[in-house]
Parts: structure tokens; C-alpha cells; sequence
């Protein structure tokens, strides 16, 4: 069956802004936005436009509308994110585009908005469970004083993790399995975005090319040589690659 | 298709509103801290100019008449930021957030947790930790805190003030540093007036830094003048200007007025004031020994250890020195070490062994001095020896005193004497009863009595004043402190920090201040001398403060403007990075539009 919700999007979605509530909040309404838009412009121009065209149109379209969105949420949030924040939401806006033009979703708005809402519940949720135990306490509001909790849960080797499992809850509820969903456009901005580690000795520029390479080989190698045991069919594909590549952060994150 | 559209519409407003809608609802409902992204949640009313400030990143002020200031300041790994929020007045820290530091783990990172930051939470500025001044902790007006004052460079004190020179030639040499350089310096004096300096740093098997410059193996930059040409060029300035007076110097002993020079003079500045004092003949003469035998014993460490010290004096040089340590059943460490039962490392020479090395220094060169020692007691001028030196230099000193003739404990007349102290602001007046026979102190008493005739002794007694769960009374303590004075018979063994505490006597937690005022009262009385009167009252009244300070936060015993921080333990940069920030920021806004 086919999926109507943006997969990649939300994956990237998660693995970038599920460190808190509040950026769950506002980055899981603002994919479904995009994705409304991305479909929207999709039926309004499909029949003036050529194919090539309209997958351009569409996708720079819902890259720029995502980008603006997310940049005035979070200003009017007064959260501060630097030059690749940008980057990341327009990468979200891309992945939206590429998931309505690559899938004829056939204007059900209606199971696309359920099937969103599914995985937005669940981004919340982990969102709230991140931060619960990174902080002891949820949007700001501190409910415990936790003598385990640690700063690094709210790092991006844990939204992998989150990522993986809200898609795999989310498959399993619907009973849908990732067939066209691509982790590769998932793992690559997050990593161009989130090293796991910057080595100093080749400098700046050397060490970000050294920690992206590493970063994508490893998760190269998973995807080729790895062997799961047997997985459950909600996990299969997108999910454990998503979940093998927080692991992967996780050991690279000791340098 | 056009209901496609429509509906496509419809959707898209639908979610469109409910995006407004979530984010609105986000914003009313979370505080402006949460979550990892922090930030404020307050829009800025005001951008301040913060061009100029150099340490201050951004200022801002909030729609509620706050203010935000970002600073940066160096800490000890790198740099560290943190934005700083003041209230409307520019005068009380409201909130203090570090939002990036890179000190070490469970050190100086320690700057960034509650326990430390909420001590800025609502205080007066500006901030300082114990024992720094408010100048020193940056908010005296230079804006950019400790950082700059370092920075800048002062005018070094001529040593001799204008003295007239001896001719001659005068030599000075300084200590090994930890790469095994020694700085000497060789100053010649002609018609009283200096004609040449030589300055060189020479390691141990003889090379020297200006040899190795001259031949490239000491390279202090690519372009710049040679170790060698920055030394002569610092001993040209010397001689054409005849004082030290013509040079700055910096916190980090660099100079800015002798062009093309960039090393520390530090070294060359020391030992050019060591050669000057001799040629004016202002150097101190080593006092004279006297010949004999004399000892001096430590107070019992808490493994119940007491060092001692026999020093021999023949003809006015020490010719023996014996330091042991030796436990309350008798047994010495330099003989468990010899029998393998108080092993140092297994490599290593024994303690003995290390104790011996440290007697045959001081006989060597008749001095201390030689004998460096870092803040944990360690010294790298014996070779060999990793113990802790501390107690040998004390117990070499008193011996060194005793030879010299100083010190000379004062003959005390038989007779009880009293002295008390001032009433504190919970009512409570120290007294102390001393007596003295044959000379000796033989009985001491230390009460606190309140105004209602009860004393702290009595109340510790029946458990109404209880200094802690498990450890000694007030009473005991008293006791204890009363009965190391009469196993010593001086005060010189109950060291005193800051806050009036001693680790001399095991058990003593409370302040003795006042305990050691009184009985210098009293001992002054036993000598038929007078304390002077200044020193009694500061005396008293640092003790008075110093018992303050044990109930009372904040600034009572310091009598400063601002807010007293107490500092991360072991994290004394970093803490004090933070508090430079603060007060850069206070200062900032002082001076802001």
C-alpha cells in the first residue's frame, strides 16, 4: 500500500528538531504544511506545465515556502539556529516536493493529514521522552530532578533513533511498509548538518570532509553488509537504516 | 479536477491555520528556556551599540526593561560565552546561562551547572569570588575585566631608586625551570655606572638558549629577532637607560617598550634587581648561625605522624640535618622504609633515601631557596624525590630561626591571665583564661559566653549547640585547640586560612581566630608586653566576622560593593572567567547609552 505521508521529510524532520516539544510541535505542523502546499501547486500546475517543469517548479516552490515557514516559527519561538538551519528546513521542503511528485497521492488530503498526524504524534512523544530525560522537565516547565539524565539525549544520534522508531510505529499502525522511502536523502543532510565529530588535525574544512566520509561510509557498509535479524516488517528499509545510522553516530561520536 | 483544486485549497488553509494556531499555542505555553535550542522568548525592544566592547558580543534590551548582554571571555581551555540579564536598573543580575564553553569535563565545566549559576540569580552587581577584589574581578572601569588589567603592561620598579653602584661585577643566577634552563645574568658596573649585561639561559649539560638561537635550534618566530638578539637588546636598554624603571612589564611578563623583543623578561627583570641590590648594596646578608644543635618538631598529621627536625651548626654552617617522621608508638617512617614496610614507589629511592637527599640540598647550599615547591608541597630541585617537602622546609626554617637568634620565644611570667574578645552580633563574647608556670603554658581555657551567662561550651555539652552530627563538640574542640597550644607552647602551629579555619588540630572544624587572638592577649601579658591596640581590635573583629560568615552568605566578612561568588573548586580560571564576563557586561551597561 501506498504511503501518503512524506517518509524522508519527517525522518530528516526528526532527526534535526525532535530534541524538544517545542520544536516538535512546530516542525511536525510545519511538514504537513509543506507537503499540503507541495500537493496543492503539484494539481495547479500539472496540466500547464511540463513534467521536468513541474518537478522544479514544485520542488524549489515548497524549499523556499518550508524554509520561510520554519524560519519564521522559530523566530517567533525565539529559538536562535544557525546558517544551516536554513539549509536543513529547505532540504525538508525538497524531500516533500520529491515525495509528491514521485507518488501519485491522488489529492486524498484527507489520508495524507491522518497519516501525518500519526507520525507527528509520535515525534512528539519521543520528543517529549528526549527532553524529559536530557533536562528533567518539558518545554521549559522542570518536573524532576533526574540524577541520570544526560545532556546527550537531546544530541542527533538519538533523533535517528527517534526517527527510526516513530516510522516504524507509525508503518506498523498502518500497516504500510516503506517501498519508495530513500534513507540516503534522509542520512545525507543530517550528516552534512550534524557531524558526529570534528577532528582538529586536518583543520576546519579537512575535518568536516574527513567526518562526513567516515559518517557515510559507515553507513554505506550497513546498508551493503549488514545483515538484520530479520527484522519486524515495520522496521524493514527506512526505519532500521535510520536506527543503525544513530548507533553509527553514536560510536563515531567518541572522537 | 476542480474539486481537486478546491479541496487542495481548503486543506491548505485548513493546515495553514492550524500551523499559526501550534505555534502560537507553543509560544504561549513554554517558558522562554526550554528545550536544547534556548533562546529568549522575550522579543528585543532595544539593540544597545555594542561596538568598542570587545568582549561583549551583543547587548540587548527586552520589551520588560531588562537588559541581555552577551559576552565572551577567555576560561582555561577556550573561550566562553554566556549572555548576562540585568534588570531595568543595569545594577542587579537577574540570570546567568552559559551558552558555550569548552572547560574541562567535571572541572571547569562545572560553570555551567545550577549549583554554580544560580549563585547570579537576583544579586547585586558587580560579582567577585573570595579574595578578589571587585577591581581585580574587572568592574573597575576598564570594561573589559581581569583579561585587559592583565594585559596591560605596568612600569617596572627600579630596585635601587637611584643608589649609587659599586664597581664591579656582579652575577645572579635563577632556578631551573621545568625544562631544565637556568637564567643567569652577569652585570658589570664601571665608574658606577652598568657597562655590561649579559643575560643568557643555559640548560644542564651547558648549552644555551643563545647559542642554540644563533645556530637556528631555538627559534622564537620566523622573522623576528633571535632569543639571542632580544636578550642583548633588553641588556642594551638597561645599560643606555641605567634603571629598571625603563622597562614594562605585563601579568605575563612580557614588554612592550624594547622594540622587536616578545619573550618573558620576568627572568632577566629578577636577576638584573638581584645584581643592582648588590651593587648598591642593598642585598639582605644571610643571617648568621649560631653554632649548635637545634630541633623542631610538626604537630601529628592524621595518620598520627609527628615530623622533627635536628639541624647541626659548626662554624656558622649547618653540617647535619636529620628530618624523620615518627609515629606516636615510635616507629619512623625512614625506618619502615628501609625494612620495605612504607614503600614510596617501587622504583624509586626509598623515603629515607628521599629525606636524606633533601638534608644533603639544604647542607650544600646552606639555603632554602633552592628548594622550590609547587602548591601540593612537590619539588623538582632534588633529584629523586617526590615526597611532599613542606614540613622539611617549616621545620628547617624554625631550626634556621632558632640558629639565627630570632624568633626567640618570649619568656613568660608565671601568673593566669585573661582576655576577651567582643561580643558578636548573636550576643556571644570570647574569653580565655591561660595560665603559666615555671614559664610554661600549663593550662588554657576558651569559652564563648553569651549575655545571658550561657556559653557555647556548656549548650555543645547538652547537645543544644551542635556543630555537626558526627564530629567533636564545640567543647572538645575548644579543648583540643587549648591543649595543642600547651603541647607547643606557641601559636606558630595553628595555621589559620582565609576563613579562619586550621587543619593543624584533627577534629577542629570551628573558626579559631578568635582563639588565637585571645591567646596572644594572653601570652603578651605573660611576656609583660602590649599588643598594639589595632591589631587586638582587627584581631577581634576579623574573628567576629569570621564566625559571621559561617551563618551568613554574601558579603560579611569582605565589606565590598556587589555580590561575593563562590568559586568551582579546582575550577579557579574558569570561575574567575565567569565573573570577569559578568562584571564586563555590569560595566558595559554602565557606560552604555
Amino acid at each position: 500500500m501506498k504511503l501518503r505521508y512524506p517518509a524522508e521529510a519527517f525522518a530528516l524532520g526528526i532527526v534535526l528538531f525532535s530534541g524538544n516539544m517545542r520544536e516538535a510541535f512546530v516542525s511536525g505542523v510545519l511538514v504537513i504544511l509543506a507537503v499540503v502546499f507541495a500537493q496543492v501547486l503539484k494539481n495547479f500546475l500539472k496540466d500547464c506545465l511540463p513534467l521536468w517543469s513541474l518537478r522544479a517548479c514544485v520542488a524549489v516552490a515548497t524549499a523556499a515556502v518550508c524554509a520561510s515557514a520554519f524560519a519564521l516559527a522559530f523566530w517567533q519561538l525565539g529559538i536562535e539556529r544557525g546558517g544551516v538551519f536554513w539549509f536543513s528546513a529547505a532540504v525538508i521542503g525538497l524531500l516533500a516536493a520529491r515525495h509528491v511528485c514521485m507518488n501519485e497521492l491522488e489529492a486524498d488530503y484527507g489520508s495524507l493529514c491522518y497519516e501525518s498526524a500519526l507520525v507527528w504524534g509520535f515525534w512528539i512523544l519521543f520528543a517529549i521522552g528526549r527532553e524529559f530525560f536530557a533536562t528533567g522537565g518539558i518545554c521549559g516547565y522542570p518536573l524532576a530532578e533526574l540524577s541520570y539524565s544526560a545532556g546527550s539525549l537531546q544530541e542527533p544520534m538519538f533523533g535517528f533513533l527517534a526517527a527510526g522508531m516513530a516510522l516504524a510505529f507509525t508503518n506498523g499502525i498502518l500497516k504500510k511498509y516503506q517501498v519508495t522511502a530513500e534513507s540516503f536523502w534522509v542520512v545525507l543532510p543530517a550528516i552534512l548538518v550534524t557531524r558526529p565529530f570534528t577532528p582538529a588535525r586536518f583543520g576546519a574544512a579537512g575535518g568536516a570532509v574527513f567526518a562526513i566520509v567516515a559518517a557515510l561510509v559507515m553507513y554505506i557498509s550497513v546498508r551493503k553488509m549488514l545483515v538484520f535479524s530479520r527484522p519486524g516488517k515495520a522496521y524493514r528499509k527506512m526505519p532500521v537504516e535510520l536506527i543503525s545510522m544513530g548507533f553509527i553516530y553514536m560510536v563515531l561520536s567518541v572522537y | 479536477m476542480k474539486n481537486q483544486n478546491v479541496k487542495g485549497i481548503i486543506a491548505l488553509v485548513l493546515v495553514t491555520a492550524l500551523s499559526f494556531g501550534v505555534i502560537i499555542g507553543t509560544k504561549t505555553l513554554t517558558t522562554g528556556d526550554g528545550g536544547a535550542a534556548g533562546g529568549s522568548s522575550s522579543a528585543a525592544a532595544r539593540e544597545l551599540d555594542v561596538s568598542g566592547a570587545d568582549s561583549i558580543e551583543k547587548a540587548v534590551q527586552l520589551e520588560d526593561g531588562s537588559y541581555v548582554v552577551s559576552v565572551v571571555t577567555k576560561g582555561y581551555h577556550g573561550d566562553i560565552r554566556m549572555d548576562v540579564t540585568f534588570d531595568e536598573t543595569k545594577t542587579q543580575v537577574v540570570n546567568l546561562a552559559i551558552t558555550d564553553e569548552s572547560e574541562t569535563d567535571g572541572v571547569g565545566s562545572k560553570i555551567t551547572e545550577a549549583d554554580f549559576l544560580s549563585q547570579f540569580a537576583n544579586v547585586a552587581a558587580p560579582v567577585y569570588l573570595p579574595g578578589m577584589s571587585v577591581e581585580s574581578a574587572g568592574a573597575d572601569g576598564s570594561g573589559q575585566g581581569e583579561a585587559q588589567t592583565e594585559a596591560a603592561p605596568q612600569p617596572v620598579e627600579d630596585p635601587v631608586q637611584g643608589a649609587a653602584l659599586q664597581d664591579g661585577t656582579y652575577e645572579a643566577q635563577g632556578t631551573p625551570d621545568e625544562n631544565g634552563y637556568t637564567e643567569q645574568m652577569t652585570m658589570t658596573v664601571e665608574n658606577g655606572a652598568i657597562t655590561a649585561v649579559t643575560w643568557d639561559s643555559v640548560a644542564e649539560d651547558g648549552t644555551s638558549k643563545s647559542h642554540l638561537s644563533e645556530i637556528g635550534e631555538y627559534v622564537m618566530t620566523e622573522d623576528g629577532l633571535t632569543w639571542k638578539e632580544q636578550s642583548e637588546a633588553l641588556a642594551q636598554t638597561l645599560i643606555e637607560n641605567q634603571t629598571l624603571s625603563a622597562f614594562t612589564m605585563d601579568s605575563q611578563g612580557k614588554t612592550d617598550a624594547v622594540s622587536g623583543v616578545s619573550i618573558s623578561i620576568g627572568g632577566f627583570i629578577s636577576l638584573a634587581e638581584q645584581c643592582m641590590e648588590e651593587a648598591a648594596g642593598l642585598t639582605q646578608e644571610a643571617p648568621v648561625l649560631q653554632d649548635g644543635t637545634y630541633e623542631a618538631q610538626g604537630t601529628p598529621d592524621e595518620n598520627g605522624y609527628t615530623e622533627q627536625m635536628t639541624m647541626t651548626v659548626e662554624n656558622g654552617a649547618i653540617t647535619a640535618v636529620t628530618w624523620d617522621s615518627v609515629a606516636e608508638d615510635g616507629t619512623s617512617k625512614s625506618h619502615l622504609s628501609e625494612i620495605g614496610e612504607y614503600v614510596m614507589t617501587e622504583d624509586g629511592p626509598t623515603w629515607k633515601e628521599q629525606s636524606e637527599a633533601l638534608a644533603q640540598a639544604l647542607i650544600e647550599n646552606q639555603s632554602l631557596d633552592v628548594l622550590t615547591m609547587d602548591d601540593q608541597g612537590k619539588t623538582d630541585a632534588v633529584s629523586g624525590v617526590s615526597i611532599s617537602i613542606g614540613g622539611f622546609v617549616s621545620l628547617a626554617e624554625q631550626c634556621m630561626a632558632q640558629a639565627a637568634g630570632e624568633n626567640q620565644a618570649p619568656v613568660l611570667q608565671d601568673g593566669t591571665y585573661e582576655a576577651q574578645g567582643t561580643p558578636d552580633e548573636n550576643g556571644y563574647t570570647e574569653q580565655m583564661t591561660m595560665t603559666v608556670e615555671n614559664g610554661a603554658i600549663t593550662a588554657v581555657t576558651w569559652d564563648s559566653v553569651a549575655e545571658d551567662g550561657t556559653s557555647k561550651s556548656h549548650l555543645s555539652e547538652i547537645g543544644e549547640y551542635v556543630m555537626t552530627e558526627d564530629g567533636l563538640t564545640w567543647k572538645e574542640q575548644s579543648e583540643a585547640l587549648a591543649q595543642a597550644l600547651i603541647e607547643n607552647q606557641s601559636l606558630d602551629v595553628l595555621t589559620m586560612d582565609d576563613q579562619g579555619k586550621t587543619d593543624a588540630v584533627s577534629g577542629v572544624s570551628i573558626s579559631i581566630g578568635g582563639f588565637v587572638s585571645l591567646a596572644e592577649q594572653c601570652m603578651a601579658q605573660a611576656a609583660g608586653e602590649e599588643l598594639p591596640e589595632e591589631t587586638t581590635a582587627a584581631a577581634e573583629t576579623e574573628a567576629a566576622q569570621t564566625e559571621a560568615a559561617q551563618t551568613e552568605s554574601g558579603n560579611a566578612g569582605s565589606g565590598q560593593a556587589g555580590t561575593q561568588i563562590d568559586a568551582i573548586s579546582g575550577a579557579t580560571v574558569s570561575s574567575t572567567a565567569v565573573v570577569t564576563g559578568v562584571n564586563a557586561a555590569y560595566q558595559f551597561l554602565q557606560t552604555a547609552e
